[in-house]
């Protein structure tokens, strides 16, 4: 316990009172700086409930029942919309929607059994091939799984 | 506290534990702030430990969930992105302050008798920081993870006979792909892990047997620190601060991701490695094609090669500094090579 | 007469004789320049040669004899002989059946009923036949890049008769390759090598080509643009127009020099193509004002939310999903415009209400990931103020431990 010479009871006291309110706020912040290393990681290691829709690179694009055979949906895959036919056949496919030839989004017409491009006629049969109008390149297809009553598709588009 | 302590003692033999706190001091001189540089070194470390040991509990590894489950964790998880943040950053930070150690390690002649093993198990676990480095680059599979690890495996391909071999064993086949992402991961989770810890065991018995060096010719002021509590306190305040500056790295520049990783695509122009990886790949850019009758880049990969050999010998080059004199000579060649490896990183960065 | 009877010798002559290879041939004794321009020519590649259209008797060398009209030779066909050369296979399903069985055979019907064809009827020497876009010795099939009537090649082919020059003293507009290449289409297709835009033959026809007639016309546009046809066609313009008698699409857009569109050309301003019939301040004026305010504001809408979208990511932030919405907006943005065609207010009103439902919403959720980034900042100063403390704490208390132990 340090004392420099001359010096006083009261100075003593004050030095006292100070160093244990000194020390008593070192352990206070050693507590707080715990605590602020502690939440963030209690939180991140209590998993969140796993929003709907998601499974390995696989997004939820529709539910069965939502598709009749001969009908399809436009749903987003990532920032770029996708869309899944359930062809008239029973089969379930899906391709990038953006029309290969200025990028607009592409419909499943049941009257034409085609992909259609609204812009400027342009279509794809079911196999994602360009058949008519402008569209220079086929649609790049995305694999379909189906489990149970939800079909999901795969955020990799297929190299054919 | 003390019924504790006996109770260890009676089993496990505290002994030289407690030989090490009551007597480890740490030399007072015009340099001694550089002896913090080793501890915030193990901190970084730590926290790289601790930041990897949790983001495993949320990544995929794999090329259809490598990518995703890093999305996830940068925007699902609750302070994903500051676990993955810190990670990013420590990493850097933690190779810079390495090489500081290092240099200021070599510039005060610690690697003389009888420190040659710490210098040795020390310049190892260096190269295998970096390819923790590496390796952990490509894990998130964007787009300039996977080029800059196909430039990266690239440039080993150029050493001369052993390139393409080399090439093929760090890419898992000709080209980067999945089977490159296993072994990047594997090696990094696995692999440098347990090469870092034994090197990194070794490295601190070695420090503890031996104590800290003085450089030759360097006058100490007054007795050395007590290393408990005193200097172990300074340790603290520091890697507080360091823990500090990396929450805010964190929070104001988070770590970016890319677009997933597209092997069909081109390359972007301009791509580099990461920065500690500037210095050569600068070099190699700038060699001319051929030099004699020697393809350049190889004579530029085997000169790196060469000169990192050359750097892990010093302690048995220096003969001067093994008999405790001062070794003007190798000080400038230190220097010389640290601006040089620093000319070329900014210089690399600048273009 | 003298054809029938060369015909007959032709077909009389063995397969051999008349699929003469080079070696039998005596035309290219003299008129070897020609073979080298015939080259990947498709006509050679099936095996024919120069006797199989030009008839005359290649056994024999001197010129007087192999190609005299006694020997059915004919030298360069004019109008519609040189229609009818090629139409004598090309026009025979039989023999072409044979040889390419997909390629249709009503060229030469076609080509009568055209301009072209009713021209070269009447002998004009200038007129374009099948070898003026096909090419004589160099035939090739339209789908090779190569071939003068393919996609890439068929507007210069067009215009080289279709000009100034070679026009002159005709009373055809010859402004035609001015104006399309002025035009979006014409960009599209020239500057841009797009093949989905259409150039002259997509409009006129290919054998049978005639300006279509100005009513005619939008039926073809609206092959393309079927929305806007579509709309059009239901909406309260259409019998208007037709009254008027003026020609739907064209009326507004122009056939050869069709500009990029722009919204300044909805209503009676400087640019507004509907002053041509509506008086400014009229109720269907004040409707287009409102319409181009909808439009400014679904465009302005989307513009502040992608800003605020890229002001999120640059801190950091994930824009992924809002990102995909927003393009909802600029699609409904393409969808208002569309439909306008249908010229009901209520009907775009809708579509425009979507566009900014849409950006309202994408706004929000950027709003949301700047406030979070800002929850970070927060908590990041609560954290360091916290470790800063401790730091400084611990700091004093090494010092004064140190202090203790250099003075005991």
């Amino acid at each position: 316990m340090a004392e420099t010479e001359g010096s006083t009871p009261t100075v003593d006291n004050h030095s006292l009172g100070r160093r244990s309110f000194l020390d008593w706020l070192l352990g206070l912040s050693a507590v707080g700086t715990v605590l602020a290393i502690a939440y963030p990681v209690l939180h991140f290691v209590f998993p969140p409930p796993r929003p709907k829709g998601r499974s390995k690179g696989a997004v939820l694009a529709a539910q069965t029942s939502e598709l009749p055979p001969g009908s399809g949906k436009v749903f987003p895959l990532g920032t770029k919309p996708a869309i899944l036919v359930h062809t008239p056949d029973g089969q379930w496919r899906a391709f990038a929607a953006k029309c290969t030839h200025l990028s607009c989004t592409v419909r499943y017409r049941d009257d034409m059994k085609m992909i259609w491009c609204p812009c400027h006629d342009g279509r794809f049969d079911l196999t994602g091939k360009n058949v008519g109008g402008p569209p220079p390149r086929p649609l790049p297809e995305h694999a379909v799984v189906v489990k149970g009553d939800e079909v999901y598709v795969t955020e990799e588009a297929e190299r054919g | 506290m003390d019924r504790a302590w006996a109770w260890l003692d009676e089993r496990v033999g505290l002994e030289p534990l407690r030989h090490l706190m009551a007597e480890k001091a740490v030399p007072r001189h015009r340099y001694s702030l550089f002896y913090y540089l080793g501890g915030m070194a193990l901190f970084l470390f730590v926290i790289q430990l601790g930041t990897g040991l949790l983001l495993l509990l949320y990544y995929e590894p794999g090329v259809s969930t490598a990518y995703e489950s890093v999305k996830r964790i940068s925007g699902e998880i609750p302070f994903g992105w500051l676990i993955r943040s810190i990670h990013r950053w420590s990493a850097d930070i933690f190779i810079g302050v390495l090489a500081a150690h290092m240099f200021t390690a070599y510039l005060m002649k610690a690697y003389r008798r009888p420190r040659e093993l710490t210098w040795l198990t020390g310049v190892a676990a260096f190269g295998v920081a970096l390819a923790f480095g590496f390796s952990g680059y490509l894990l998130p599979w964007d787009d300039i993870a996977f080029f800059a690890t196909s430039v990266g495996t690239q440039v080993a391909g150029v050493f001369p006979l052993v390139g393409s071999a080399l090439l093929q064993l760090m890419r898992g086949g000709e080209d980067v792909t999945g089977a490159t992402l296993a072994r990047f991961f594997a090696l990094h989770v696995v692999v440098l892990p347990f090469a870092a810890l034994a090197l990194l065991g070794i490295h601190l018995l070695l420090v503890q047997r031996h104590g800290m060096s003085v450089p030759p010719g360097v006058a100490e002021k007054g007795r050395p620190r007590p290393f408990f509590p005193d200097f172990l306190m300074h340790d603290l305040v520091g890697w507080t601060l360091a823990l500090a500056l990396l929450a805010a790295l964190a929070a104001l520049l988070p770590a970016g991701l890319g677009s997933k990783a597209d092997p069909f695509a081109s390359a972007p122009p301009g791509i580099k490695p990461e920065w500690y990886f500037y210095a050569p790949f600068q070099q190699l850019k700038m060699i001319p094609s051929h030099v004699g009758p020697f393809e350049g880049e190889a004579v530029g990969a085997v000169g790196f090669a060469v000169l990192g050999m050359l750097f892990a010998l010093v302690p048995f080059l220096d003969r001067r500094a093994a008999r405790g004199k001062p070794s003007p000579i190798f000080t400038v060649a230190g220097w010389a090579v640290l601006v040089y490896l620093v000319g070329l990183t900014w210089y690399a960065w600048r273009h | 007469m003298v054809r029938l009877a060369a015909l007959i010798a032709l077909l009389a002559l063995p397969a051999g004789a008349r699929g003469a290879d080079a070696g039998a041939n005596s035309c290219i004794e003299c008129h070897g320049d020609v073979l080298e321009e015939a080259g990947g020519d498709v006509h050679r590649t099936a095996g024919l040669s120069c006797v199989d259209c030009h008839r005359g008797d290649p056994r024999d060398q001197d010129p007087e004899r192999s190609m005299s009209p006694s020997r059915g030779f004919i030298g360069r066909p004019r109008a519609m002989a040189a229609a009818r050369m090629c139409g004598e296979c090309h026009g025979d399903i039989e023999r072409m059946r044979v040889i390419n069985p997909r390629l249709p055979t009503d060229q030469l019907a076609q080509y009568r009923t055209s301009d072209h064809g009713k021209r070269a009827a009447k002998g004009d020497p200038k007129v374009a036949t099948c070898v003026s876009c096909h090419g004589a010795h160099g035939v090739r099939s339209v789908k090779d890049p190569a071939s003068s009537a393919s996609k890439g090649k068929i507007v210069e082919t067009c215009t080289k008769c279709h000009n100034g020059e070679y026009m002159q003293g005709r009373s055809i507009p010859t402004d035609q390759l001015e104006k399309y290449r002025s035009s979006v289409h014409g960009t599209k297709r020239l500057q841009e090598q797009d093949v989905g835009a259409p150039a002259c033959n997509d409009c006129h026809g290919n054998h049978g080509a005639a300006p279509p007639g100005v009513f005619a016309v939008t039926h073809v546009c609206g092959r393309c643009h079927v929305t806007q046809a579509e709309l059009f066609g239901a909406s309260s313009h259409a019998s208007h127009f037709r009254d008027l008698g003026a020609p739907p699409c064209t009326t507004c857009h122009n056939h050869h020099d069709i500009m990029a569109t722009s919204d300044e050309m909805l209503g009676t301003g400087e640019r507004g193509t509907c002053a041509a019939c509506h008086a400014p301040g009229d109720p269907c004026d004040e409707a287009t004002k409102r319409m181009r305010q909808g439009l400014l504001r679904l465009a302005a809408d989307t513009e502040r939310a992608r800003n605020q979208l890229t002001l999120a990511e640059r801190v950091g932030m994930d824009v992924e999903r809002p990102t995909y919405d927003l393009a909802g907006a600029a699609d409904a943005l393409v969808r208002a415009r569309a439909e306008i065609h249908a010229f009901a207010e209520p009907r775009f009103d809708k579509v425009v209400a979507e566009g900014v439902e849409i950006t309202g919403e994408v706004q929000k959720a950027a709003e949301a990931k700047l406030a979070e980034y800002q929850y970070r900042r927060k908590g990041l100063a609560v954290a360091a103020a916290v470790l800063l403390a401790f730091a400084g704490l611990l700091a004093l208390r090494a010092r004064r431990l140190e202090k203790t132990r250099i003075e005991p």
